[in-house]
């Protein structure tokens, strides 16, 4: 008899056992969501905004945190023994892990990003767009910078939201706001206000669009290759 | 009972070092034990034939429709069982067969009456809300394998040793028409229903037995250790009927003998007939190095026929 694994189970023990283990880090946590006011209260920065600061924060660094750490950790390696050899396979626990930190990232900043909006004539399409596939690209960028640097990988991580939120002629070049994956947001929500974006705020979309689907499947192949010696 | 092969090699070698590939079928409804400790081979080959690890060549089949192992439809049909089996902090044993029940495609009235079964087969009913990682390492070895079974695989790897309690299981497993493949570090801990055994070293299976084969060399290699109180006269000792390679260890001596019984029965004789009690006697199965040295004396190296026609009536 041929029996259809039942994914929404699965789904639910993930998320639970991964939150679990989220919130027992959360001295990490804190350091990562301290990082838009360290870079906001940062000598010469505070000209951005503290509000749309803490939107790309969330959104770039709620699912940062969320995962930083998961891949190698002892629960995920558990997790993806019990789940990689059976008939549901590996994406039983792919997609929840990927899932779970963009809803931890995007649903809060969507929701600060409606109270922003709200005294500037509506909420935008590019928001709508921008902020999930943003927290997409940051789970794919922590998951990759860990898989290539290991501990220093969330450092990179967390300096380089710091960089994007600088005032500096640097870090206002149209080059850097399209290259650099945090800024995405932060660019928007300014194109939104009308400052110092470089660029219409449908470019930042499709270059966070573009960002994040090439990237997660990069991130797809690093996260299905671990936890286990399985070598399909 | 059905004698269709569940798993077999084709040119397989486990390692570069291997001189000949392997050549493997492992029947329905029989048990195969890979001999040898961490040092040898027999935990890689039984994560290679779990298709855990690739094999430095060759290509494992599942079933007579000779389904690659790494293929999509042989998921869930091999279930390798770890010895160091542990799950995330906090989930309990029914949490752990909750998601490997989802996982195999229970409905949910479906895994609480599998479970209910599975427990009581298993005899974990006493520890279902109990904490995985706080059970005692044979229940959590029990737990493990009651999620392996869920699957209902065609093929089981074990990597031992395993507790006691097992050995009636898979028993029935083998009833029932699976096959199962145990790596297991010491001959104390094979299980009576196995049915050939791979002896492996650090490079290859060098041979395969039969139980009464292995129990035979067993009888010949074994090396009794026996303390008498007082102490007993080494000439008196050597006048043992049938012991040879006598030592003299602390507080008495180590020898061979070929037959168990009529060791004793001879030791508790001379001790009477000396006015003696034997204070302490011990079996020491041969290692497995000794092993590998009688089974290959008479053979080339490296030619591991594991393949038995007689099995497969051919």
């Amino acid at each position: 008899m041929r029996r259809r694994p039942e994914y929404l189970r699965i789904w639910v023990t993930v998320f639970r056992y991964m939150s679990e283990w989220a919130v027992g880090r959360q001295l990490f946590i804190w350091i990562l969501l301290a990082a838009p006011i360290i870079a906001w209260i940062l000598p010469g920065q505070t000209a951005v905004p503290f509000l749309p600061l803490a939107i790309s924060c969330i959104t770039y660094c709620g699912p940062a945190a969320f995962l930083a750490g998961w891949r190698c950790s002892k629960a995920r390696n558990n997790l993806a023994d019990i789940l990689f050899q059976t008939k549901a396979g590996k994406y039983s626990l792919i997609l929840p892990e990927i899932l779970l930190p963009i809803m931890a990232g995007a649903l809060p900043a969507l929701s600060l990003a409606a109270l922003w909006t709200a005294g500037r004539g509506g909420f935008p399409w590019q928001l709508w767009t921008v902020i999930p596939f943003a927290s997409l690209t940051a789970v794919s960028v922590t998951v990759l910078l860990e898989k290539y640097l290991n501990q220093t990988g969330s450092i990179v991580n967390l300096l380089a939201f710091m960089a994007q939120a600088s005032a500096a002629s640097w870090a206002l070049s149209p080059v850097f706001q399209l290259l650099i994956p945090h800024g995405y947001v932060l660019w928007t929500l300014r194109w939104i206000d009308g400052s110092g974006a470089a660029f219409h705020g449908d470019i930042y979309v499709f270059f966070a669009v573009l960002q994040g689907i090439g990237l997660i499947l990069l991130t797809v192949k690093v996260l299905s290759d671990s936890g286990m010696n399985r070598s399909d | 009972m059905d004698s269709s092969v569940q798993l077999s090699t084709e040119e397989l070698y486990i390692t570069g070092k291997s001189d000949e590939p392997l050549e493997l079928a492992v029947l329905a409804g029989s048990m195969i034990v890979l001999l040898g400790d961490d040092k040898t081979i027999a935990p890689n080959l039984a994560l290679v034939l779990a298709g855990r690890k690739p094999p430095a060549s060759g290509k494992i089949h599942l079933g007579d429709d000779n389904l690659d192992i790494k293929s999509n439809n042989a998921r869930g049909r091999v279930e390798y069982v770890s010895r160091d089996f542990s799950c995330p902090e906090g989930m309990t044993v029914s949490g752990h067969l909750s998601l490997a029940a989802a996982a195999a495609g229970y409905s949910r009235k479906d895994t609480r009456e599998i479970l209910s079964q599975l427990y009581s087969w298993c005899s974990l009913e006493r520890c279902m809300n109990e904490e995985v990682n706080e059970l005692s390492p044979d229940n959590r070895y029990l737990a493990a394998f009651a999620a392996a079974c869920l699957p209902i695989p065609d093929v089981f790897v074990l990597q031992g040793p395993f507790p006691d309690k097992l050995h009636p299981l898979l028993e029935d497993l083998c009833q029932g028409g699976c096959a199962v493949i145990a790596s297991l570090p010491e001959i104390q801990c094979i299980p009576q229903t196995t049915e050939r055994i791979a002896v492996c070293d650090s490079d290859d299976v060098r041979q395969i037995v039969r139980l009464q084969e292995l129990s035979d060399a067993c009888s010949n290699l074994m090396r009794l250790r026996v303390r008498f109180f007082p102490a007993l006269p080494r000439a008196v000792m050597e006048s043992l009927p049938g012991a040879k390679n006598i030592l003299a260890i602390d507080g008495g001596y180590e020898f061979h003998h070929p037959g168990l019984s009529a060791a004793v029965t001879n030791l508790v004789n001379l001790g009477r007939a000396n006015s003696r009690q034997i204070a302490g006697l011990e079996v020491k199965p041969p290692s497995n190095s000794e092993l590998v040295e009688y089974f290959t004396a008479d053979d080339e190296h490296g030619e591991a026929d594991l393949f038995c026609a007689e099995d497969l009536s051919i």
